[in-house]
């Protein structure tokens, strides 16, 4: 995957300065990256324009300006496109009156695929929904309507697949058996890209990561990277302990701390190293002779992860 | 993939609380037929009853629009509403095949349950006055008219989210109501048009049923109609945006 300077001609998926907006708002703001084959995580709070953005990639959206070409042809009003990409949608919609095998196995058809019954068949194999596919999907779970869309999606066996937040509704071990058979699909050479607003469903498949918030390409490229990158952002802590003014003293000759403000019965510390820090602390109070009443992380959530990202 | 589609939108229609509710809307032509039975004195008036209330004022004024109108909405309009609409677009078929197959759903829905009703309603009424070359023009005009309003009524669903509002302002409002005060708005109304087919197939004498446009000009336009409902519909989802809330 390359990012910014997304032109190489050989690339799966090219998005070039795209943008999209619905009236004033703005969905996705001038966003460009190449892919190649392999797995690329597409993370992001929701909200972020990851849906708006795989939906253009997808063909079903028109960008309001930019260039987005899938295996080197244009996706939007191209249905000639699906014979070699296919998208999982978040939705969780699918015919309720259909069985899992009728739903695919119509799929297969629509594709027209010569022999649609062994294509279905192969992709139920694939997601392992046999044993369930003689239900009316009314009746499925939410991992098991997420397993049957994704079969339909693979049975006409797509180069490009693209995947909106996938493991919605999946217990762990359907999200572990997906995330296997999503990674043999990248290493036949196939080009996989699936949103998550989940950083651990992130680390554990995309080696390749665009990390979006607002509309805007926050980051992207190697996961490991972008990852010391979220670790190693300023964090805040609070302490409370039986000698703050004490603590407070011998944690500022901590090199993992670069602030520290005793306020309020409390000690507000900042660390740039969060890992150092937490093996520095306790240290620290037992030099001192405090007990720790309390640690505790403050702004911890994803979206000031993804704050952090935009505005470093 | 026509074929696919339709099968696929007969079920969705079927399975709908909605068609079982056109279905008891569908009994008024016949309950009318069955009290005209019990109260008629003689038979002189059953043509002219048959013709002007059941058929006219009861299948095509009001049953034909209203079915029309539910299954055609429903057939593509409810896609977009939950979404399933993806799993067509996302095939490599023209879009044309998937709008045929939606209008042919919708048109054979509203024909069946529409035709069963004005039939029975006719029958019933006419109980075997000979009068059945009345009855052959309505069923041919109901016939081609319902092809024209679910054209129309496939291509709302494409355009706007609010369909059936609009749709019934059209067939309530301007077809019942405008048209009746300025009757120059005649030349635009489905309805007029499909009783126009009715008399002219029928053959009916005027004070049996007579309808106010010229035959050749309500073929015409209800040729007019279906193929420009139907082309705009293809030229509308071959644009189809998925967020794109109509």
């Amino acid at each position: 995957m390359s990012a910014e300077e997304g032109t190489a001609p050989e690339a799966a998926v090219e998005v070039v300065d795209v943008s999209r907006w619905y009236g004033n708002v703005v969905a996705v703001n001038g966003i460009s990256f190449a892919l190649d084959p392999g797995v690329t995580g597409l993370l992001g709070p929701n909200g972020a324009g990851k849906t708006t953005l795989l939906n253009m990639i997808a063909g079903f959206l028109k960008p309001s300006v930019g260039d987005v070409r899938v295996l080197g042809e244009s996706s939007f009003g191209n249905p000639d496109i699906y014979r070699r990409v296919a998208l999982v949608p978040e939705r969780e919609a699918v015919y309720d009156f259909q069985t899992g095998h009728q739903f695919v196995l119509m799929s297969a058809r629509m594709h027209g695929l010569p022999d649609a019954g062994d294509a279905a068949l192969r992709a139920l194999h694939m997601v392992e929904m046999v044993g369930d596919a003689d239900r009316a999907t009314g009746g499925y779970s939410k991992g098991m309507k997420q397993r049957i869309k994704i079969a339909a999606a693979l049975v006409h066996d797509p180069e490009v697949l693209l995947l909106d937040e996938p493991f919605n509704g999946m217990d762990p071990r359907q999200r572990l058996q997906m995330m296997e058979l999503l990674g043999r699909m990248a290493d036949q050479g196939r080009t996989i890209l699936f949103s998550s607003h989940i950083l651990e469903e992130v680390e554990r498949l995309g080696e390749n990561v665009l990390v979006v918030v607002a509309g805007r390409l926050a980051a992207s490229g190697d996961f490991r990277a972008i990852r010391k990158l979220m670790t190693d952002r300023p964090h805040t802590i609070t302490i409370r302990s039986s000698n703050n003014r004490g603590l407070a003293q011998t944690l500022m000759a901590e090199e993992s701390v670069f602030g520290v403000e005793l306020t309020d019965g409390k000690i507000v510390v900042r660390t740039n190293e969060l890992g150092a820090f937490t093996s520095a602390a306790p240290r620290a109070a037992q030099e001192v002779g405090a007990s720790l009443f309390e640690v505790r992380p403050e702004d911890e959530s994803l979206e000031s992860v993804f704050d952090y990202l935009v505005t470093r | 993939m026509t074929w696919l589609v339709l099968t696929l939108t007969l079920r969705q229609l079927l399975g709908q609380k909605r068609t079982l509710f056109l279905a008891a809307v569908g009994l008024l032509p016949v309950l009318a037929a069955i009290i005209f039975r019990a109260a008629a004195e003689s038979d002189e008036s059953a043509a002219e009853f048959a013709a002007q209330v059941v058929l006219n004022a009861l299948v095509i004024n009001i049953l034909l629009p209203l079915t029309a109108l539910v299954l055609a909405t429903a057939s593509l309009g409810s896609e977009i509403e939950d979404g399933t609409i993806v799993y067509l677009l996302s095939k490599p078929a023209e879009r044309w095949r998937i709008v045929a197959g939606k209008l042919l759903a919708a048109w054979g829905a509203t024909a069946v349950l529409v035709l069963a009703s004005a039939v029975i309603g006719g029958l019933v009424t006419l109980a075997g006055e000979g009068e059945s070359r009345l009855l052959v023009g309505f069923v041919v005009a109901i016939a081609v008219g319902s092809l024209a309003y679910s054209s129309v009524f496939v291509l709302l669903s494409l355009v706007t989210s609010r369909a059936l509002f609009v749709g019934l302002a059209y067939a309530f409002i301007w077809e019942a109501v405008i048209t009746n005060f300025a009757p120059g708005v005649q030349r635009f109304s489905i309805r007029e048009f499909t009783a126009s087919i009715a008399e002219a197939v029928g053959d009916t004498t005027p004070w049996v049923f007579d309808a106010d446009l010229g035959t050749t000009y309500s073929v015409i336009l209800l040729v007019v109609v279906t193929a420009v409902g139907a082309g705009l519909a293809v030229r509308r989802l071959s644009r189809f945006e998925l967020s794109e809330a109509p």
